[in-house]
């Protein structure tokens, strides 16, 4: 029963961590990076 | 010259003291009906400023008025002021009250007088920003306000009252009314306050970047609260405010396209909110005293100003705007 249950938590495992990475490399996704940027010159000199 | 200012509060003592260190005035008529507020703006202002408690005398004499009250008492002066043909300056807070100012205009016209409405930070900055914005664009289609933090004790009651009424928005060509408290949104604002969740709430900043472009199609605003401020916005205060809130920030994300190409331009700027309002307002004052404002009626920041003029002039006193820039990336 115990070599049961740990398979099952080896296999469930194993599966999350493998739909994780499989997300992580879906091509197409997009990302948005970016940041503030103080603005010092409106344009006038 | 001569300037009435009108509430001796986080704003209206900011305001003098900047009005009194540009010299753009020669002396400063501080008005409020604390006894309290007035002996220690007096002390730290110096002999140029004049105060002014409770009786007030019935004629404002002065060159320019500037009125920086608790919500509920700057429709009166702003009536009183129109009436004796003082320019005025109104830094604006509440929904219902800027609405009614608005609502002089045609009074301001009759007399020639010009009358300044919402130059606080939002509304005021935010103005000028969602103008300063439209320039980087063909069309603009929404403006969306957002703002984070309060200023003095006025400053906090409305906040706090703002979010148990209905906010407006205006949305495909009508006021869009929505529960204040609703519609959560996490935005990112200039640093250090960061990510914040915001909500619907009255606020007066669609109804004067309305007035000042009426042919955006989407309009919005909305306020940084925390779980504890939605719950406890439909109960009276229970703790009194502080007298200065701590740093704030706002955010006007302008919509649009520029050469057939869908642009967002988000601009923001992070500050102490009564400091950013007593700068915008004594700007303002300033160009309205030096004439760079022409006006003979009411109107609003965003349509006065330009844009670029007036946030390199705000830069001057280290109110610093950004503006968010993104890459795009596919991974």
């Amino acid at each position: 029963m115990n070599i049961l249950r740990r398979a099952l938590a080896a296999i469930m495992t194993a599966a999350a961590v493998a739909g994780a990475l499989s997300f992580q490399k879906e091509p197409g996704v997009e990302k948005r990076t970016g940041g503030w940027k103080k603005l010092s010159n409106f344009g006038i000199e | 010259m001569r300037a009435l200012v009108i509430g001796a509060g986080a704003v209206g003592t900011k305001v003098a003291q900047q009005l009194l260190s540009s010299n753009a005035v020669d002396k400063i008529i501080l008005r409020d009906t604390s006894s309290e507020k007035l002996v220690l703006a007096s002390k730290n202002l110096g002999s140029r400023v004049e105060v002014e408690h409770f009786p007030f005398s019935q004629n404002m004499d002065a060159d320019v008025v500037v009125v920086a009250s608790p919500e509920g008492t700057q429709l009166e002066e702003v009536k009183n002021a129109i009436t004796l043909k003082r320019p005025t300056v109104v830094v604006s807070d509440g929904l219902s009250e800027t609405v009614s100012i608005l609502n002089l205009g045609k009074e301001a016209s009759e007399f020639g007088v010009p009358v300044v409405v919402g130059t606080g930070f939002a509304p005021g900055l935010s103005c000028v920003l969602a103008a300063y914005g439209k320039t980087f664009l063909n069309e603009t289609e929404e403006i969306h306000v957002s703002k984070m933090g309060t200023g003095g004790p006025a400053c906090a009651l409305v906040h706090h009252r703002a979010l148990s009424r209905m906010s407006f928005g205006w949305r495909e060509n009508k006021w869009d009314k929505r529960l204040g408290g609703s519609g959560r949104e996490l935005l990112w604002f200039p640093e250090p306050v960061g990510p914040q969740d915001c909500y619907h709430a009255a606020l007066s900043d669609p109804m004067l970047l309305h007035n000042a472009f009426p042919g955006v199609a989407r309009i919005s605003a909305k306020m940084a609260a925390t779980r504890r401020d939605r719950f406890t916005a439909f109960f009276p205060m229970l703790t009194p405010p502080h007298n200065e809130g701590g740093i704030g920030a706002i955010r006007v994300e302008v919509r649009g396209s520029k050469n057939g190409v869908q642009e967002n331009i988000v601009l923001g700027v992070s500050e102490y909110p009564a400091l950013a309002a007593a700068s915008v307002t004594a700007l303002t004052t300033e160009y309205l005293l030096k004439h760079k404002i022409s006006l003979n009626h009411m109107s609003t920041l965003a349509l006065l100003v330009k844009p670029s003029e007036f946030l390199s002039d705000l830069a001057a006193r280290s109110i610093v705007v950004e503006i968010f820039e993104g890459d795009r990336t596919t991974v």
